[in-house]
């Protein structure tokens, strides 16, 4: 786990997309400094960042290593990727319901889709937070 | 008439580990101060097998290891940071907060 309210470098972002050419006179005095802790969370208290496992959601454009943004007071609705619990293990999934039953659903065609049971027969499962951003550097 | 709530999280520390391994989820938790010394918290479960709060870990070592209790060294870093996380939360309940302890605040209502 990796607290959200460490300090992190501020980059300089153009409020105005860059363009070939000559730029607006007026721009200059807009310029805003993107704050990327401001940017990629909208709920502090309840962020945190978690870094990724296996390769189970490499279609959704989540590699091992990143880092996922997660916030738990975003309720889990149905296509969220998110983080669950399943049997005391952490995993990343895409929730997904398929003729009314959920699924962990990896997003990777060699891994197939944990159904989540209602009955206490099956796993232990439950969502533990939503994943909302996810942070590479390339 | 003022109105004050007192809010303590139950089992704080504990609380705290579980929230961040699931695995300790079923099973009976203590937490022990610096250096292993103590018992300073306790999951539910732990209370129950009689670990009394504060006891010297080398006094209940055998009654931890006879019912498998997790025990855990302390992790300041992650406490204060949920405790963090909790104030923050409540003081949007009230303006008038007084932070106790770690895990304990008195609102104004």
């Amino acid at each position: 786990m990796i607290r959200p309210d460490l300090t992190i470098s501020v980059p300089i972002l153009y409020s105005s997309k860059v363009q070939a050419g000559f730029p607006s006179p007026a721009e200059g005095s807009m310029d805003t400094k993107l704050d990327l802790n401001e940017y990629l969370i909208d709920h502090p208290v309840a962020t945190f960042f978690v870094r990724m496992a296996g390769d189970s959601m490499i279609e959704a454009s989540i590699l091992e290593n990143d880092i996922l943004v997660v916030d738990r007071s975003i309720t889990p609705i149905a296509g969220k990727i998110v983080i669950a619990v399943i049997n005391g293990e952490f995993t990343v999934k895409r929730l997904k319901y398929i003729n009314n039953q959920a699924y962990l659903a990896p997003e990777n065609k060699n891994y197939t889709p944990i159904l989540i049971k209602t009955s206490s027969e099956g796993d232990e499962v439950c969502i533990w937070g939503v994943v909302t951003s996810v942070v590479r550097k390339l | 008439m003022t109105i004050y709530a007192l809010i303590d999280c139950n089992n704080f520390f504990a609380s705290c580990e579980r929230a961040f391994f699931p695995k300790l989820k079923n099973c009976p938790v203590v937490i022990l101060s610096n250096n292993d010394g103590c018992v300073i918290a306790r999951s539910n479960e732990a209370k129950a097998l009689g670990i009394p709060m504060g006891i010297p870990y080398f006094k209940c070592k055998e009654l931890c290891k006879a019912h498998n209790i997790k025990v855990l060294s302390s992790n300041y870093q992650l406490y204060g940071d949920v405790s963090n996380r909790v104030m923050n939360t409540i003081r949007e309940l009230s303006s008038h907060l007084e932070i106790y302890s770690i895990d304990e605040a008195f609102l104004k209502a």
